[in-house]
């Protein structure tokens, strides 16, 4: 319980500070006085009117999509590291975003992305799918999923669906507009981001978050081992194929309206489990509420540190993200018992 | 009467097109505690494997007197546990935790005040206890076996496989080990390990099964199985019998 007191103050706070700081400054204190007003169904001065439409109508469809964005990559993460036994494992190091993004990208070429508010995150989810199928079915079929070859493999995958990517992009070079979104696209950020992508990643989510809540148990007797796993009464077929479909619906919709985020699936749940114990079930919900926190003050970050320019979330989060899995790389080996 | 707790019939492996197990039948086991003997690559750990039905064997094992392959995954889980000579935890659980995954067949991850007791019991027994809240990575080896020991004791299984539970136990906890092995067989409960020890496990078990080359070579109590042909036949190796200060027979090897 203290857990997630704790966590949801943190979570609570970062929407406060997300909603006050902008390329147009609205103090904490005004922040405080329009949420309880919002609240109260009170009047708002009409002073105080502009600042109102940047909170509500600007900043707080952005920030819902970006908690939610952090919230479905940090449950995801949680779920592909109990899956694959490894703290190292993680949708965008599995290649479970790219392969999210191959479809997307394919999606922007072939102008059907958004046909329909539910096109894109299906795309994506399809190919976030395939992609970890794809990848779980290599390393289990041949390398029986040692983290060495499962990281290979993910390199090489994330390298190959990487490739391809450029390559659908190269295509749409020539239509500057169409390249220009494409790219924005992919580098994973909120700008413009609104209330319509909320609504396009709030199922993914929910569903994805309800079949993750209900295998959390069987992801902790996992941590003992397939064989141990399954005579324990796991069955080990249905809890892989639920732990896929979950994962790729939590990366699809995220990379359905974000873009290509990465680590967050790493950082998140290794750095919640530290703190609160790796039982899956806490882990999960912890996590969500923890990668919801870190992305709006990421993206908060990306708004404000060079405005009114914006740096892409993706990008900054790599800047962190990229030493952080090194470090855990060269701390791998002590994690682990024998 | 005697309740036979597990019965194997012409039980066959075969894995990549190498016979691993052969015709394997072992005299039907009441509650007792039995020693799966026989030099490396005979095939204890198969067969153990076999029986948790890790391995797609051809042939038939019955428990209480029933083949296991008509048990659904969740009966099998009840009655039987298998503990594996070696162990990867990649996640800080605590020793609690790990122990009471034992009962997961039974709790299914909402473990009751039952589960708590049985798993507090288990530990208890693998003199553990005061390591209940500690995280398994900074655990001994033979920490760890203990605690993965008591998983298996805190179950509710009928038939309880140990691969090399002393694998990684010194001396005194391999006796103090298998003397409570003895005291869980009372509970009607068949205790199945494999060992490298033969002297620890002639000292302790009911009977004793002998493997070589995947199959059985021998079978019956220790005194009556272990004679100087035998083991010169299947290890390669000198032995003898011989009588301790206590008066107590103990096997050795030259």
């Amino acid at each position: 319980m203290k857990a997630y007191l704790t966590c949801l103050a943190g979570l609570l706070i970062s929407i406060i500070v997300a909603l006050s700081f902008g390329s147009s400054g609205i103090s904490l204190l005004e922040v405080s006085q329009h949420l309880l007003l919002n609240m109260n169904g009170g009047a708002i001065a009409s002073q105080t009117e502009l600042s109102s439409i940047i909170m509500f109508e600007i900043r707080l469809p952005r920030i819902l999509v970006a908690g939610i964005t952090g919230a479905s990559l940090a449950a995801a993460g949680v779920v592909s590291q109990g899956l694959f036994r490894n703290t190292l494992a993680s949708p965008s190091i599995l290649g479970t975003t790219s392969g999210g993004s191959l479809v997307a990208a394919s999606m922007f070429f072939y102008g059907s992305a958004f046909d329909h508010w539910y096109t894109l995150p299906i795309g994506a989810f399809l190919g976030a799918a395939t992609a970890t199928y794809i990848l779980f079915l290599i390393s289990k079929r041949f390398f029986g999923l040692q983290i060495q070859s499962l990281l290979l493999a993910g390199f090489a995958l994330n390298a190959l669906l990487g490739a391809c990517t450029s390559f659908v992009i190269s295509l749409m070079l020539e239509d500057q507009q169409k390249a220009a979104s494409v790219m924005h696209w992919m580098l994973g950020g909120f700008a413009a981001r609104g209330m319509e992508h909320f609504y396009m990643v709030l199922p993914t989510f929910l569903i994805g978050i309800f079949l993750a809540t209900n295998i959390t148990h069987k992801l902790d007797i996992l941590a003992l081992g397939e064989e141990k796993a399954q005579t324990l009464n796991v069955n080990m077929k249905v809890l892989w194929h639920i732990s896929i479909v979950c994962i790729a619906l939590l990366v699809g919709g995220s990379v359905a309206v974000a873009g290509a985020i990465p680590f967050v699936g790493l950082v998140v749940p290794h750095m919640t489990r530290l703190v609160f114990g790796p039982k899956h079930r806490n882990l999960l919900w912890l996590s969500a509420i923890n990668g919801a926190s870190l992305i709006l003050l990421m993206d908060l970050l990306a708004r404000t540190l060079m405005a009114p320019k914006e740096i892409e979330v993706g990008v900054l989060i790599s800047l962190f993200g990229a030493p952080f899995f090194i470090w855990l790389l060269l701390s791998y080996k002590e994690g682990v018992r024998n | 009467m005697k309740n036979f707790l597990l019965e194997i019939e012409k039980l066959n492996l075969i894995k990549d097109s190498i016979s691993i197990l052969e015709n394997i039948s072992i005299k039907p086991l009441s509650n007792s505690l039995v020693a799966l003997i026989g030099p490396n690559g005979s095939g204890k750990t198969s067969l153990l494997r076999s029986i948790a039905q890790i391995e797609t064997y051809s042939g038939i094992v019955k428990m209480a007197g029933t083949a296991t392959s008509t048990f659904s995954q969740a009966q099998f889980s009840k009655i039987i546990s298998w503990t594996p000579s070696s162990f990867q935890l990649p996640f800080s659980y605590s020793v609690l935790d790990i122990v009471l995954m034992g009962r997961f067949p039974t709790h299914n991850g909402r473990p009751q005040k039952i589960d708590i007791d049985k798993s507090l019991e288990a530990l208890e027994q693998m003199d553990i206890l005061d390591f209940k809240d500690r995280h398994v990575t900074t655990l001994s080896s033979g920490e760890l076996q203990k605690t993965m020991i008591a998983q298996a004791l805190a179950s509710d299984a009928q038939v309880i496989l140990m691969d090399e539970p002393c694998a990684n136990l010194d001396i005194a906890a391999s006796m103090k080990l298998l003397k409570s092995l003895k005291s869980t067989v009372l509970q009607n409960r068949a205790v199945l390990f494999s060992i490298h020890d033969i002297n620890l496990a002639q000292r302790f078990a009911d009977s004793m099964i002998c493997l070589s080359k995947g199959r059985v070579v021998a079978q019956g109590l220790p005194k009556d199985l272990l004679s100087q042909e035998l083991v010169l036949e299947v290890f390669g190796t000198n032995s003898d019998w011989l009588q301790n200060k206590l008066g107590e027979d103990q096997f050795v090897f030259y």
